[in-house]
Formats: structure tokens, C-alpha cells, sequence
């Protein structure tokens, strides 16, 4: 295959100067409307374009001004409800009465004021961070998504809708309501729905933090692989009313007789997908996921445990780096990526400062790769 | 006799004028650009849509699609440059943003199957002979069939590695995502252009080289 495809993009000024005027026109009316909400927050979004709807805006800022000028007996007592949603890629912060809230990528959320002073927010799909006030004697500030209801009591926590409902608490304290049950989540708890089928099994113990709780007697069960990682604690039910899923013995070793499915590989691919994202945001979830895969995934353990390699590397783990690198080596090796996995091994050590093992893994790599990909820049250290 | 300038006018009530800065450096013209300054910001777009709109149109293959998307990177990155933090190039972020927008349209487009008669522009090489550029047309518009068949992060990996000439850790870095992976990605679509070109001899002079050709 060529090296290189020509494709010219169009490049004439007249296309310019149009994307130009658009954008600034676009931006302007974008800019007017956050000045008019800043007045008064749209009480419904409509998908007409932003320019009308500044212009509608503003008469309605006007006539707000004009309200609240009279007297205030005409402001209404509960605030309409209002929606905030993010695009892929972008965040929003906003606040609500006794809470700083952040509306992370691709997230729509409903804040729903109480007669009370109740704040309420329904999250339809992505995933929020709150932090809010203390509350005790205050009305209650609920987060609700799906069938699962967060009730707060002053903390710090996110609650995210999509790809499955889960609760983090960074500070604090609260009650998690899901089909019927209650739960109490504090400070470094997460909470996920009970899993029930495809359950991968906790990595090796001495990747988890020291947890000064009592252990489970018998190991918890993991999340669903298709979420990002849990917490270092799990969550305590306050008041268990459901059996909790007996998981699964993990086994040493599998046999290799068993071809994974179709659903196994899916899975695994799935979870690579997520691992792949969380990468840049979380380095370490991304590396814990990794891991899972690559001692229980079906079909995607050298790949994972090449991207297990780059991303300890990245953290400054050259051990755990180079250690993901001599199971690749001893669990797949015909397996291909051993370009990357050669200069990892290169990278690792010589990050440890073992300068005579690098040098030889730089040696081992020149001799396989004499034309690869970081040849060059091996020949130039 | 000399006009009188708005300077006289603003110096009569005890105003002068003050000449407002170019900024010199990005650190100038991010904060110019986050402060509202609309020339400020006409200079970044003017600096970087050049490149972004030959990534986005690349990756697209659409003339129309890549204005709009243009657009719609611009208006993301001016809403959100004091969000910028400065740990990559700001040309990166703005990259970052324009893929994140491309793989957007992708996902909401994927099952639209057609692709616009716009698809391709000018093809580099080709002389001035009109056969010559319409046979080129053709040889691309199949290579953008069959990236349309790809998931649009192999698409965005494929199409800013072999055709917008990054290299493998740009890629990376701009997908937010490792070599491995953008690795793994560029091979899917490479196997799937390759596996089409083998039953399409225009889209096979398109993409093999000399040597495969024989």
C-alpha cells in the first residue's frame, strides 16, 4: 500500500472568508444568549437556531426586567425546571442552591426545584460531580438516575447514568435507593448495580490499595467490565434486602481448550474500547482495566497487555511495565506487537536505570527491528 | 486641511487612544481570545484553519461536511480555550477538539450510506487533464466508500495517518489514545481498504504502490 494517499483539501479564500463569517456569526449569537441567560435561565430548550432564539430571548429579558422592576410578587416561587446538556468532548459548570455541579461529556441533566427548597437532578444520560453543602436540617438535594436515587448529605460525588448507573463519593456521605434497597456510601465507596452475569473476577490483591476495612471473606465481585473501575473500597449496604451475587472462585489458570464466544469476545472488546478512552483521563483506571482483561478477557489479553505496558510506562511504573512485558512474552510469544513490546522492555529498564539491561533490550531491538519504528531513535541515544 | 481624527475628538474630552496590542505569543492570544477579543480571535482561526480543515476534510471526505464541522471546532474551541491548560501544543488541542467533533458527526452519520457529490477536490499530481482528474475522483470516492464502512476511530486513525501524513505517535496523541491502539486501528482499515481494492481496480491504482501493482 502507498505511504501516502494525496487527497487535497479545498483551500480557495471565498470558502474561508464563509466559515469565517459563519463561525463569528454563530459566536456572537452564542455570546448573546449566555448574556441573556445570565439574566434569566431559558425556562425551556427548543431546537430552533441560536440567533432566533437570541433574539426571543432577549424580548423575554426585557419583559423579565420589567417584572422584577414592579415588585416581586409576580416572581414565580419554584423555578422552572432547566436542562443543561454537553457535548461529546465538553463539560459544563453550573451551580444550583447549596451545590457546584459539573455535567462531564455528552450529559443531560434535568435540575428540578422543590416548593421546599428541595433541589432535584435527573440525570438522562452521561454523568454529573457534585459538590454539595452540608445539609443536615436543610431540604433534601436528591440526584436521580435511571431507577437509582442518590440522596445527599453533604459531599463530594458523581453519579453517572450511562454506560451503567454509578456512584462515586469523594467526600462525605449518601444514600443510594435502587429497585427497593438502601445503601450507605461514604468517602472512597463506589456503588454499581449488583452484577449478576459476565463477572470478571478482582486482579491480583496487590494491585488494590491497603484497606483498613475489614475484608469480605469472600472476594466482591467486579463491575461489569464495559465500566470503568471501582473504587478502592466497595459499597456497604446499610440495609441489605437482596442476597449479593455469589461471584465466581477465580482460577489460577484456565483451560485452553475452551474457544472464548462470541459474547466473551465482545465483552473483551468492549472493555478494551473503554480502557483505550479512560486513557488519557485516568490513567490508572485505564491500567486496572487493562489488566482485567488481560487475566480474564477472551481474545484481547496480548493487546491489552502491550497497552498494560505503554500505560505504566506513562504513570512511571517501569516494574509493573516491565512486568505486563514478561507475561506477554511468556503468555503470547508468536503473538504480533512485540515491536512495541521491545521498545517498552527498552523504555522500562532504562527509566529503572538498569542502563546495562536497556542497553542490551535496545540491542535486542535493533537487531529484530533494524528498519522499525523507533529504530532511529535508538541509533540516536 | 487635516481631518479631525477620532483621537482629537476622544483627547477634546480628556480621553486618549490606546492602541490595542497584537499579541505576539499564544499565551497573548489565548488570554486576548478568552477575554472576548474578536480580532484576537479572527487571527487564531485565520492561523489554524488551514489545518484543521484539511485533517477534518480528510477524514470526512466532504467539502461541505468539513466547513460545517470547521465550524463547529471553532466554536468548541472558543468556548472552551479557558479550559486549555497548556499541557499539549495548543495546535494539538485544537486537533484533539476537531477529531472529537469529526468522530461526533461519524457517529450521528453512520447510517447515512451515501456520500456527497462534493467528496473530492483538487488531486494533487494529476495534470490538467479532465479524464485524468475525474478517474482520480473516482479512485477516491471509492476509498471513502469503504471508510465509510469503518468504525470512526479506524476511519479518523487511517485517514490522518495515510492520508493526512501523521505519524503514528501524532495520531496517538491527538486521538487521545496509544500507538498500540492507533496501531491495531490503522491495520483494521488498511486490511479493509486493501481486502475492497483487490475487486476494484480504480481504487486499486489509488492506494497500492508501484511494487504491488506488478
Amino acid at each position: 500500500m502507498k505511504n501516502r494517499i494525496i487527497v487535497e483539501p479545498p483551500t480557495s479564500d471565498a470558502r474561508r472568508e464563509r466559515v469565517e463569517r459563519k463561525l463569528f456569526e454563530q459566536l456572537a449569537a452564542v455570546r448573546m444568549v449566555e448574556r441573556v441567560e445570565a439574566v434569566i435561565p431559558p425556562a425551556k430548550k427548543n431546537r430552533t437556531p441560536l440567533w432566533f432564539g437570541a433574539g426571543a430571548l432577549a424580548a423575554a429579558a426585557v419583559l423579565a426586567v420589567v417584572l422584577f422592576s414592579g415588585n416581586g410578587s409576580t416572581t414565580p416561587e419554584v423555578p422552572a425546571p432547566t436542562r443543561v446538556v454537553t457535548p461529546v468532548g465538553g463539560t459544563s459548570q453550573f451551580t444550583v442552591p447549596g451545590a457546584l455541579i459539573e455535567a462531564r461529556s455528552d450529559t443531560s441533566v434535568e435540575v428540578q426545584h422543590g416548593s421546599n427548597g428541595a433541589i432535584t437532578l435527573v440525570v438522562a444520560r452521561g454523568a454529573i460531580e457534585c459538590n454539595v453543602e452540608h445539609r443536615v436540617n436543610k431540604a433534601p438535594f436528591r440526584v436521580i438516575a435511571g431507577d437509582v436515587t442518590v440522596e445527599v448529605i453533604g459531599t463530594i460525588f458523581t453519579v453517572a447514568r450511562t454506560p451503567i448507573p454509578r456512584v462515586d463519593v469523594a467526600r462525605g456521605k449518601v444514600r443510594v435507593s435502587s429497585g427497593g434497597n438502601d445503601w450507605l456510601v461514604e468517602a472512597g465507596e463506589a456503588w454499581t448495580p449488583s452484577v449478576t452475569a459476565a463477572v470478571i473476577p478482582k486482579p491480583e490483591p496487590k494491585d488494590e490499595p491497603a484497606s483498613e476495612e475489614a475484608p469480605s471473606p469472600t472476594p466482591e465481585a467486579e463491575p461489569l467490565p464495559s465500566e470503568p473501575q471501582p473504587a478502592p473500597k466497595t459499597q456497604s449496604p446499610a440495609k441489605p434486602k437482596v442476597e449479593e451475587p455469589k461471584p465466581q472462585e477465580p482460577k489460577a489458570e484456565e483451560p485452553k481448550a475452551a474457544e472464548p464466544t462470541k459474547a466473551e469476545r465482545d465483552l473483551a472488546r468492549e472493555t478494551y474500547r473503554i480502557a483505550n478512552k479512560l486513557e488519557q483521563s485516568d490513567p490508572q483506571k485505564a491500567a486496572q482495566l487493562y489488566r482485567s482483561i488481560a487475566t480474564n478477557g477472551k481474545g484481547m489479553e496480548a493487546v491489552a497487555l502491550v497497552s498494560l505496558a505503554e500505560v505504566e510506562l506513562r504513570l512511571k511504573h517501569p516494574a509493573e511495565a516491565l512486568a505486563a512485558l514478561d507475561e506477554l512474552k511468556k503468555r503470547f510469544p508468536n503473538k504480533p506487537f512485540t515491536e512495541d513490546a521491545a521498545w517498552f522492555r527498552y523504555e522500562a529498564l532504562r527509566t529503572m536505570g538498569k542502563r546495562d539491561e536497556a542497553r542490551t533490550a535496545a540491542a535486542d531491538y535493533l537487531r529484530q527491528f533494524p528498519s522499525g519504528a523507533y529504530a532511529d531513535r535508538l541509533r540516536g541515544e | 486641511m487635516t481631518p479631525f481624527s477620532r483621537s482629537d475628538t476622544l483627547s477634546c474630552v480628556g480621553l486618549r487612544v490606546v492602541e490595542k496590542p497584537v499579541p505576539q505569543t499564544d499565551d497573548e492570544l489565548i488570554a486576548a481570545c478568552i477575554a472576548g477579543d474578536a480580532q484576537a480571535q479572527r487571527l487564531l482561526f485565520r492561523r489554524e484553519y488551514a489545518r484543521v480543515n484539511a485533517t477534518v476534510y480528510r477524514i470526512v471526505g466532504s467539502a461541505r461536511d468539513a466547513d460545517d464541522l470547521g465550524q463547529e471546532t471553532f466554536i468548541a474551541v472558543f468556548r472552551g480555550l479557558a479550559r486549555f491548560r497548556g499541557d499539549a501544543k495548543l495546535s494539538t488541542w485544537i486537533d484533539r477538539i476537531a477529531i472529537r467533533v469529526v468522530f461526533h458527526h461519524l457517529r450521528a452519520n453512520k447510517r447515512k450510506p451515501s456520500l456527497p457529490i462534493d467528496v473530492i477536490g483538487d488531486i494533487e499530481g494529476t495534470g490538467g487533464s479532465v479524464d485524468d482528474q475525474a478517474h482520480a475522483r473516482d479512485g477516491l470516492r471509492r476509498l471513502y466508500e469503504a471508510l465509510a464502512e469503518l468504525s470512526p476511530e479506524s476511519r479518523a486513525a487511517f485517514a490522518l495517518f495515510a492520508i493526512d501524513g501523521r505519524s503514528i505517535a501524532e495520531v496517538a496523541q491527538i486521538t487521545q489514545t496509544t500507538t498500540v491502539a492507533v496501531k491495531c486501528r490503522i491495520w483494521r482499515a488498511r486490511r479493509e481498504v486493501m481486502k475492497r481494492a483487490s475487486a476494484d481496480p480504480l481504487l486499486a491504482e489509488l492506494v497500492r504502490d508501484e511494487e504491488e501493482s506488478r
